[in-house]
């Protein structure tokens, strides 16, 4: 079978990890009055919420994937938020709670009442502290090894990197030093194998600048930003099944060797690629 | 024309017939068959699919697609039963939330009829989305040479299979994608009706699907041929296909020789049934005397997700006494709680299914052990102790020291961790970042995680 093919599914399922930069400059504003860090939670509480609506069998969700939430930040803390099968998600109390709010609907007989909708909070926007990104890798490097000891035939795990800036700690010489295991771990994750091929690392850089690069082919794309050419580095090509996700979702039609990779992701952008990272991939899986 | 149907439909791996989308039916009293598959990202798309099924086949007379009162009857009747399922008291939050956000159900469908016209007999047939009809006439032999004499319905322009499919929606006034509808004339051959994954299959395949489609004589062998297909060329998805053979006969009417279609709520019936047997053939009542001469053999000393086992405790009107009940070494436990596994079940119900066996072998427990004991603080420490201090409540309470030892150390560890699981709140408040407890070192929480795997 080719690589990257296996479909998400109760007797394959997934794997999805979601690492997100809560430094300090993600309390930068984003979108309108939303900070980066508040933006992006809602955007992966969605993107949860939207996993389950398309694995649920009416009452039920199926367990088609596995989804770690992971966050970074702060002082050097690395945590892991909520790991667990899809459908822990759906049927337990998310961890902070719900946004509720009213809306009107037709009962089922032409009548229409107010009903209360509860949209889950499962991870929460927070912004503290440099930017331990090597360790958030080195976890996920732990449990994608620990996944493939049981689940070697399964679809290939996928991290999706959502971060405002780069690698960072306390001094320019650590910096450095985050820097190179960043890369070093990364691209250990994606030298793993499955039966299904590397594991996927995609990352998207956000910033409101207007500069986005999208699904870039190649460095000489990225103007010489040494950061954004860092990412480039730790992201992993894009498989066919993958493109056309991203053609669906209208991000672009990408090129033969794009990496998933998006520098100065506008929020639209970074809604669009959660939701391209998390697909996995458009075959004929979930149909 | 004679005309003998065989008719299968199978879930998709790891599944149940009860997770099954896919929906078929022939109706003899109308001439009308249909198949159906909803499209599992939709909203209670097995609902959908089976009254689009249903309202095929038993309206007589010839297709009409653009009846659309008859159509919004089928969409009725969907919101119908959905709000039902919806209304239920404490239903999840997200089965209210799609259906207050108007998410619908959507499905493929194709549906055949044979009817006669003047003197003649034809077939016409209606296709929605990537579920096919197919008709290769009696003097086609080999497909991979003459596929172009193969008519084939759907409403799919090429032979590219994604998870866009065209489809009906229940609740929008439109459905997706154009809608395909043929006649002919009613000659020999055989009809196949199948739904994605076989169809990609069947066009990939060509003869060498015909052969292996021949076959299939029951659902038995359906399913095994399904299931070595799965490890080489076909999907791992709902799978549904009718087969209709038409032999002529020099007979201008229709009439039925064998009919073999499988239904799905019958599996589902034996699906329950089944699952219902093996939860009772797990029944593992102990007696007071295994529970002592073999710990090993205790069944909520062994509870695991992957053994089905059944755990069984004392009606809690009934009063019991351990001497009694080392006298007669009788079988003194009904079994009240079940789990069962060996078929997919969500860790919520195996959780709570978990915690509620717990409780009742607390309940259980507390009946064997003085209630000091019971008072104290759960701690290894001061079980330690404690434990002299308490010897005099065991000889009192007629027990083995060994005996009671065990029985409290179950105890008290499902005392402990019942008394650490959080209430199921419905809202939890905002955690304080600084004391949560997920706020862990990714060491720690490695082996927890993996566990889970």
């Amino acid at each position: 079978m080719s690589p990257y093919t296996k479909q998400w599914s109760s007797a394959t399922p997934g794997y999805l990890i979601f690492l997100v930069d809560q430094s300090g400059t993600m309390q930068n504003l984003y979108k309108g009055e939303k900070t980066a860090a508040q933006y992006t939670a809602e955007v992966i509480n969605q993107t949860i919420s939207e996993l389950i609506s398309t694995n649920a069998a009416g009452e039920t969700v199926k367990n088609r994937v596995f989804v770690s939430l992971i966050t970074y930040g702060g002082n050097n803390e690395i945590t892991n938020v909520c790991s667990e099968y899809l459908s822990y998600y759906a049927e337990n109390p998310p961890k902070y709670g719900y946004d509720t709010f009213i809306n009107e609907v037709n009962d089922g007989t032409g009548r229409m009442v107010k009903m209360e909708v509860k949209m889950p909070i499962f991870i929460k926007a927070k912004g503290a502290g440099l930017t331990p990104m090597s360790g958030a890798f080195g976890l996920a490097k732990k449990l994608i090894e620990g996944w493939i000891q049981k689940k070697n035939d399964n679809p290939v795990p996928v991290i999706i990197n959502v971060s405002d800036g780069y690698p960072e700690a306390e001094t320019p010489e650590l910096t450095i030093i985050e820097t190179e295991r960043t890369v070093s771990t990364a691209r250990d994750i994606m030298g793993l194998k499955t039966l299904d091929g590397n594991p996927l690392i995609f990352n998207v850089h956000i910033a409101n600048n207007g500069n986005e690069i999208k699904f870039p082919e190649f460095t000489f794309e990225l103007n010489g930003d040494p950061m954004a050419e860092l990412l480039f580095k730790i992201s992993s090509e894009v498989p066919i099944v993958y493109k056309q996700a991203a053609k669906d979702l209208d991000l672009k039609n990408i090129g033969a060797n794009a990496k998933g990779f998006i520098s100065n992701a506008s929020p639209d952008t970074l809604l669009k690629f959660i939701n391209f990272g998390s697909s996995g991939g458009v075959n004929r899986a979930t149909n | 024309m004679e005309v003998s149907i065989k008719g299968f439909i199978y879930h998709k791996t790891a599944e149940k017939y009860a997770d099954c989308f896919d929906r078929i039916g022939v109706n003899v009293k109308t001439n009308k068959l249909a198949i159906s598959d909803g499209v599992s990202k939709s909203f209670f798309p097995d609902i959908w699919a089976e009254l689009l099924v249903e309202f095929f086949l038993k309206n007589e007379g010839r297709i009409n697609i653009a009846n659309i009162d008859e159509y919004k009857a089928i969409q009725n009747e969907w919101l119908k039963k959905v709000s039902e399922i919806v209304n239920k008291p404490n239903q999840k939050y997200f089965v209210r939330n799609f259906f207050i956000q108007g998410r619908p159900a959507a499905a493929t469908f194709v549906g055949l009829h044979f009817y006669k016209d003047n003197t003649s007999l034809k077939w016409e047939a209606v296709a929605l989305g990537d579920s096919f009809l197919f008709f290769i006439p009696k003097d086609v032999e080999n497909i991979n040479e003459n596929f172009n004499k193969v008519i084939h319905l759907s409403s799919k322009n090429d032979f590219e299979f994604n998870n866009f499919p065209d489809f009906f929606d229940s609740r929008s006034h439109t459905h997706k994608g154009r809608i395909s509808q043929r006649e002919y004339n009613l000659t020999g051959g055989t009809f196949y009706l199948m739904t994605d994954a076989l169809a990609e299959w069947f066009i990939s395949e060509k003869q060498a699907a015909i052969q292996e489609i021949s076959k299939w004589k029951s659902q038995d062998t359906f399913e095994k041929s399904v299931i070595q297909l799965r490890k080489t060329t076909l999907y791992n998805d709902d799978s549904a296909i009718l087969i209709v053979n038409i032999e002529e006969d020099n007979i201008p009417e229709i009439h039925y020789k064998e009919i073999l279609v499988t239904k799905l709520d019958e599996l589902i019936e034996t699906e329950n049934k089944a699952i219902k047997n093996e939860i009772t053939e797990h029944i593992i009542v102990p007696s007071l005397e295994t529970v002592k001469e073999s710990k090993e053999e205790i069944p909520i000393l062994n509870e695991s997700h992957e053994e089905s086992k059944l755990v069984a405790f004392k009606d809690d009107n009934e009063q019991s006494n351990v001497d009694s009940l080392k006298a007669k070494n009788e079988k003194v436990i009904n079994p009240t709680i079940v789990i069962e596994t060996n078929k997919e079940t969500s860790l919520t119900e195996i959780e709570n299914n978990n915690k509620e066996i717990k409780k009742r072998k607390i309940r259980f427990w507390e009946r064997f052990i003085p209630q000091s004991w019971m008072n104290r603080h759960n701690t290894e420490h001061e079980f330690k102790n404690e434990k002299n201090e308490e010897d005099a409540d065991v000889n009192n309470a007629g027990m083995d020291k060994s005996d009671t030892i065990q029985y409290e150390l179950i105890y008290r560890q499902d005392y402990i961790e019942i008394q650490e699981e959080p209430e199921n709140t419905e809202e939890k408040e905002e955690g304080n970042d600084e004391n949560d407890e997920s706020r862990t070192k990714p060491n720690d929480d490695i082996s927890s995680i993996t566990e889970k795997f």
